[in-house]
């Protein structure tokens, strides 16, 4: 007789701990955040959890009956998509080994995330495991930073067209105001007296400063829209510096400053656009002639591997402040002598600068010190 | 349209812009200089002065009324006897992707507006030169 009470109590023991596993088991489906649901291989619910009937909003009369066929349509009736849904139902039924992930999209916008694997017992499978898992915020979210990217996109596009074409439309009148005030110099329309004369020179200065203006705004249209390849070729940086000083003279002269320079003796070679090194080295000389109390120095030579030019002028010294956006698209300063608009000079030759693999830096500011620009370029490495 | 002539021995050029105020500068200055001007302000009427008669040099302009200059391009490039007439861009369209399809088409030179106007001439004499 004990034999057979302690056998029962085993039995009973072995029950009671099969049942608080299987309960234990429940609940932790039940407290998962995805919807779970098992079935067998012709399809049959096994088991489901909790957040499966709550995700799915299947009612509890439905599920009493456990009747596939009916939940089913249940299931098909809320998807935006309901063939796609059944046809991967129907070819991973057929694939019993087969796992699977896709995303669900719902008539009232919500998204789910469903991954299925099989259910194998002692290594052979024995039905199917279907979790869901709520995404529609998630996909909410990218969608909305879609859209803000394309509005974004679409406007960048639209401020580069302007840009361009505002340019463009700039050039054709100032061309005919600049071939006017060429031909009044020439003479061909008779002479002039010295005060017309000296209009004539304004003029043709101001229509020049516009031109490098309006090349400076396209320059920056095509800079941010990525049209813009540096033509390099070995050159001597040196003839482009000196260049570029002689079509700026007139300027340095008309404003009553003073320029010196102290170029290397060396040739100072470097694989670079000779265009854009002129480009670098005039928005250099019109920042300084706007700011330089009486004189200008331009020094360019070689240091290390790199060539450095710098363009320095004796006007009032770049507070701290400012020094992080001075480089910086139409940057605009408040009080001080320096309150005036940076415009595009010094952003153009920074992109410039950086384009041909070298920093441009401003010295540590300072009263009275002055201000002096250094252009760090990479000199030619190797005989070409 | 109007042709004109100075006189007979002077190279003629053919000046292709549509803006009627930098057409008359252009064509007073380079008159002075001694050249004849023809000049159209529409792509049709330089296609029609073309059919009649090719001049020493086309300056060009791009952005016309009627179409692009880089049509006129195509069409003189494509006459025998036009193959290597100079072809002198003159074009509001400073940017380097117009500048490279400009040449990629046949033009001899491409000159941005605003271009002093010495560059233009010292242009136009290079190509004339060289025809």
């Amino acid at each position: 007789m004990k034999g057979e009470n302690d056998r029962q109590d085993v039995a009973r023991r072995d029950r009671d701990e099969k049942s608080l596993a299987l309960s234990l088991l429940q609940s932790t489906l039940d407290s998962t955040a995805d919807g779970i649901l098992v079935v067998d291989l012709e399809g049959r619910i096994v088991s489901f959890n909790a957040r499966f009937v709550e995700m799915w909003r299947i009612p509890e009369e439905i599920l009493a009956t456990r009747d596939d066929d009916r939940a089913l349509a249940f299931v098909l009736d809320q998807l935006r998509d309901p063939e796609s849904f059944m046809a991967k139902v129907r070819d991973l039924y057929a694939q019993l080994e087969a796992t699977s992930f896709d995303v669900l999209e719902f008539k009232d916008g919500r998204f789910f995330e469903r991954f299925s694997q099989p259910q194998r017992l002692e290594g052979k499978p024995v039905g199917r495991v279907w979790s869901f898992r709520d995404v529609t915020d998630l996909h909410k979210t990218i969608a909305e930073l879609e859209e803000a990217n394309a509005q974004l996109k679409e406007l960048d596009r639209i401020k580069s067209d302007f840009l361009a074409s505002v340019s463009h439309e700039l050039r054709t009148p100032l061309a005919a105001i600049q071939l006017s005030s060429e031909n009044l110099e020439t003479r061909m329309a008779g002479e002039l007296t010295e005060g017309q004369e000296q209009f004539v020179e304004i003029i043709g200065r101001n229509v020049a400063r516009l031109g490098r203006l309006i090349g400076n705004l396209l320059d920056l249209a095509s800079l941010e829209t990525g049209h813009f390849t540096l033509k390099r070729l070995r050159i001597d940086i040196r003839d482009h510096v000196l260049q570029a000083i002689e079509l700026f003279r007139p300027l340095i002269d008309s404003a009553g400053l003073t320029l010196t320079k102290e170029i290397s003796r060396e040739p100072l070679l470097a694989d670079a656009d000779a265009d854009r090194i002129v480009q670098i080295v005039t928005n250099l000389l019109e920042n300084s002639v706007r700011f330089a109390r009486s004189e200008i120095h331009v020094r360019l030579a070689a240091e290390g591997n790199e060539i450095i030019l710098s363009v320095r002028n004796d006007g009032p010294a770049i507070a701290d402040s400012h020094r992080e956006h001075i480089f910086e698209r139409f940057t605009s300063f408040g009080g001080g002598e320096r309150s005036e608009r940076m415009g595009l000079g010094l952003a153009i030759v920074r992109t410039l600068t950086e384009a041909h693999g070298g920093r441009i830096t401003v010295n540590p500011g300072g009263a009275e010190e002055g201000v002096t620009f250094s252009v760090h370029l990479p000199a030619a490495s190797e005989p070409s | 349209m109007k042709q004109e002539t100075t006189g007979e021995s002077s190279e003629r050029i053919l000046i292709v812009e549509d803006e009627s105020d930098l057409l008359f500068v252009l064509a007073e200055r380079l008159r002075w200089e001694g050249y004849s001007i023809d000049s159209a302000s529409t792509k049709n009427q330089a296609l029609l002065l073309l059919d009649r008669a090719l001049p020493d040099l086309v300056l060009l302009d791009l952005m016309l009324p009627d179409g692009s200059g880089l049509e006129i391009l195509d069409t003189l490039r494509a006459r025998p006897d036009a193959r290597s007439l100079p072809i002198v861009i003159l074009s509001g369209l400073g940017d380097e992707k117009s500048i490279e399809e400009g040449l990629k088409r046949g033009a001899d030179a491409y000159l941005s507006k605003p271009t002093p106007i010495v560059r233009v001439i010292e242009t136009i004499r290079r190509h004339l030169a060289a025809r």
